[in-house]
């Protein structure tokens, strides 16, 4: 059933899309919610393009502007941090939307998040091309130009997230509050697991030499 | 036959590898010289400053010194005098470490010796007459070059003065108006600061207190508590100076020991007590002892970790124009507990109080070339130091100042493309922007026929298009 619904995506409408709701977010993410419209590859390539981006931040922001170590620039932990930093949020949402017992299901809610990250991502490319043009005096502009990346993604998440879960404007705050809750308590679990997991193989590992030694 | 082979063979094996493992460098000094990169990182330099000898009383003749505490070089009388506490004397010698006077007493005009009681501080001014602070005196004394007492300086009388003032003078400097700065142990207001005749006019310089988080927090308690109990907490004090320098140009430079986060341990006061100097060193090394200053170049001592420091006035040279080295040890170069510091024709001359001995200090060729670069680049004058910059690059190439140095001198040369290739290999975003502003204007200004050419000739084809296509479509519709 999901395979067959991937297949039956029109992928080229998914991205045409995705720029119709950067402009129009309500009707956008009521086809979304109504019309079943928008694309899980074109959000995977979105998803692609963010992580792609803050690995150009690192690497192709202009020398004035770049306060990077070239040394400690390492793609593997970028990578880790933005997918594995949109996954905790992903899952943190829906769960705080199933308590919630909110109408989103699990694709729009995917959706949505991807669409979050599209403002975002596009001033950010914008910004990293322009500082290799501009000196430090053009910089405020340069910021300013961030910040309206950040100020339009979050418009698009509110107006997403109360379409998608069909919340009440309170609701859709406690809503955002409880995902932020959800992230710091599955970051807690994954350091939990983590300190846990180390223990064990050491334990392991332990007995495993002292039997040898005794054999 | 077989055996002899194989000894052979590990001879030349233990041969070719000894050097390998020795550099040169490194058997020569016992500490390793560094600087720090754009990342203030620690990165290795070759020596700026070599220890070539040390001198201790025996080698003077005239007995060990006893916890010696101030070293002092009059440049004008070519005379360096040295405070030795334990022993209650102050010895004077020339430039080549011969005695030439021992001084233990000053003698009074009417022929009564004021012997010394625990001298610390000397300072001596051009037409050689001497200040010396006894801390055991708990005075002030001048004197002529041969030892005459001039006057016994009052003890300072104030209402500014604490009540349980306890005059403890510690070191002294005298401004070449005659006036007197003197640094009381346990006085934290700032230097004493008095007229030529010797009365108090205020304190001078107080440094600025230091606003650690702590601090902050317990600002906070204050002005929410009572003022009773506000009054029963701890006081803010600004930090205590240490030492102080008087520079060619009549600045005062103060070292203070004990700062919590690096800031403030070293200031350039002007005439008017203002700090001028915008440094702030490294984390490590939070205990200055002395410092001197030439042409902008200034060398600190550190007690604590025995380091020597030197550094610059620049204001935008920052963390990279330091270079270290020293330590604590037995071993030539290191210190027990170094307390002054003198310079002579760039030389240095660390006065160890433990180890009861002058180390000497010589500049390498890379710190010569160093020294005249910074020399140039301070008085402004870039262009004369592209040729010292260049030397100093072939000797160390991670030193990051030298093409700061460079950048600057093409920059200043209107060359702004070479400046940018140089500030960017200094990492200095800042002299990259201008330069780089510099650059594009000249792009876009040599671009900018072309543009407008461009530009028209689109505008001018667009139009007359147009007017083409409308003569057709008028035609179309005529038909």
């Amino acid at each position: 059933m999901e395979r067959k619904l991937l297949l039956r995506e029109d992928v080229g409408a998914g991205f045409k899309h995705i720029f119709y709701t950067m402009i129009h977010p309500v009707n956008g993410f009521d086809q979304i919610k109504w019309e079943k419209k928008g694309s899980i590859v074109a959000c995977a390539a979105i998803l692609l393009v963010f992580f792609l981006t803050n690995v150009f931040e690192q690497v192709l922001t202009g020398f004035i502007f770049n306060t990077y170590n070239p040394d400690r620039i390492s793609v593997p932990s970028i990578f880790l941090i933005t997918m594995g930093g949109f996954a905790i949020v992903y899952i943190a949402n829906w769960a705080a939307g199933s308590l919630q017992f909110s109408e989103g299901e699990n694709r729009d809610i995917f959706i949505t998040l991807c669409y979050t990250l599209v403002p975002y991502t596009i001033f950010a490319l914008l910004h990293i091309f322009l500082t290799n043009f501009a000196n430090a005096e053009v910089g405020a502009f340069l910021v300013a130009l961030r910040v309206i990346g950040y100020l339009w993604s979050g418009m698009i998440l509110i107006v997403g997230m109360y379409y998608v879960h069909q919340f009440s404007f309170g609701g859709l705050l406690l809503n955002l509050l409880l995902t932020v809750i959800g992230v710091a308590i599955i970051l807690f679990l994954l350091l939990l697991g983590y300190s846990l997991l180390q223990q064990i193989i050491t334990f392991v590992v332990t007995i495993y030499n002292e039997i040898v030694f005794r054999l | 036959m077989k055996k002899r082979k194989t000894v052979a063979i590990l001879l030349l094996c233990m041969i070719l590898l000894v050097p390998t493992f020795a550099r040169a460098e490194d058997s020569e000094v016992p500490y390793q010289t560094y600087t720090y990169d754009r990342w203030s990182n620690p990165t290795p330099t070759p020596n700026a400053y070599l220890p070539t000898r040390s001198i201790g009383g025996a080698q003077l003749g005239c007995g060990n010194f006893n916890g010696a505490q101030d070293l002092f070089y009059s440049e004008a009388r070519h005379e360096l005098y040295v405070v030795d506490s334990g022993n209650a004397r102050v010895l004077v010698l020339d430039e080549n470490f011969t005695l030439l006077r021992e001084l233990t007493a000053f003698v009074g005009a009417d022929g009564e010796a004021l012997a010394f009681s625990n001298p610390q501080g000397v300072f001596v001014q051009d037409d050689g007459s001497i200040y010396l602070c006894d801390m055991g005196r708990q005075q002030v004394l001048e004197a002529d070059g041969d030892g005459n007492l001039i006057r016994v300086l009052p003890t300072p009388s104030s209402p500014l003065l604490p009540e349980n003032f306890n005059y403890l003078p510690t070191k002294v400097v005298v401004d070449e108006n005659d006036r007197i700065y003197i640094l009381s142990r346990g006085v934290y207001q700032g230097l004493i600061y008095l007229e030529p005749d010797g009365t108090f006019i205020k304190f001078f310089g107080a440094n600025e207190v230091e606003m650690t988080f702590g601090r902050r927090v317990q600002k906070l308690w204050k002005s929410i508590l009572s003022d009773q109990a506000a009054a029963s907490m701890q006081s803010f004090n600004p930090i205590e100076y240490s030492n102080l320098f008087l520079n060619g140009e009549g600045y005062i430079f103060a070292t203070a020991a004990g700062s919590e986060n690096g800031a403030r341990v070293l200031t350039q006061l002007n005439p008017l007590g203002i700090n001028v100097l915008n440094w702030t060193g490294g984390s490590e090394t939070l205990l200055y002892s002395d410092v001197v200053e030439r042409d902008g170049i200034i060398v600190l001592l550190d007690t604590n970790g025995g380091y020597l420091i030197q550094t610059t006035v620049q204001r935008d040279a920052g963390l990279s124009m330091q270079i270290t080295f020293g330590g604590i040890g037995q071993q030539l170069g290191l210190f027990q507990k170094p307390v002054s510091l003198a310079e002579i024709d760039g030389n240095l001359y660390v006065l160890d109080a433990e180890k009861n001995t002058i180390t000497e200090f010589v500049l390498t060729d890379f710190g010569r070339e160093i020294h005249s670069a910074i020399t140039y680049y301070n008085q402004g004058l870039y262009a004369e130091s592209i040729e010292p910059w260049k030397q100093v690059v072939h000797h160390n190439t991670n030193y990051l100042p030298a093409y700061t140095g460079l950048g600057k001198a093409y920059y200043q040369m209107h060359d702004y493309k070479t400046a940018m290739y140089y500030f960017k290999l200094a990492g200095d975003r800042q002299n990259y922007s201008l330069a780089f502003k510099e650059y594009s204007l000249i792009v876009m200004r040599d671009a900018f026929p072309y543009v407008a050419v461009g530009l028209i000739v689109l505008v001018a084809a667009a139009l007359i298009l147009g007017r083409i296509l409308k003569k057709r479509k008028g035609v179309r519709h005529g038909t």
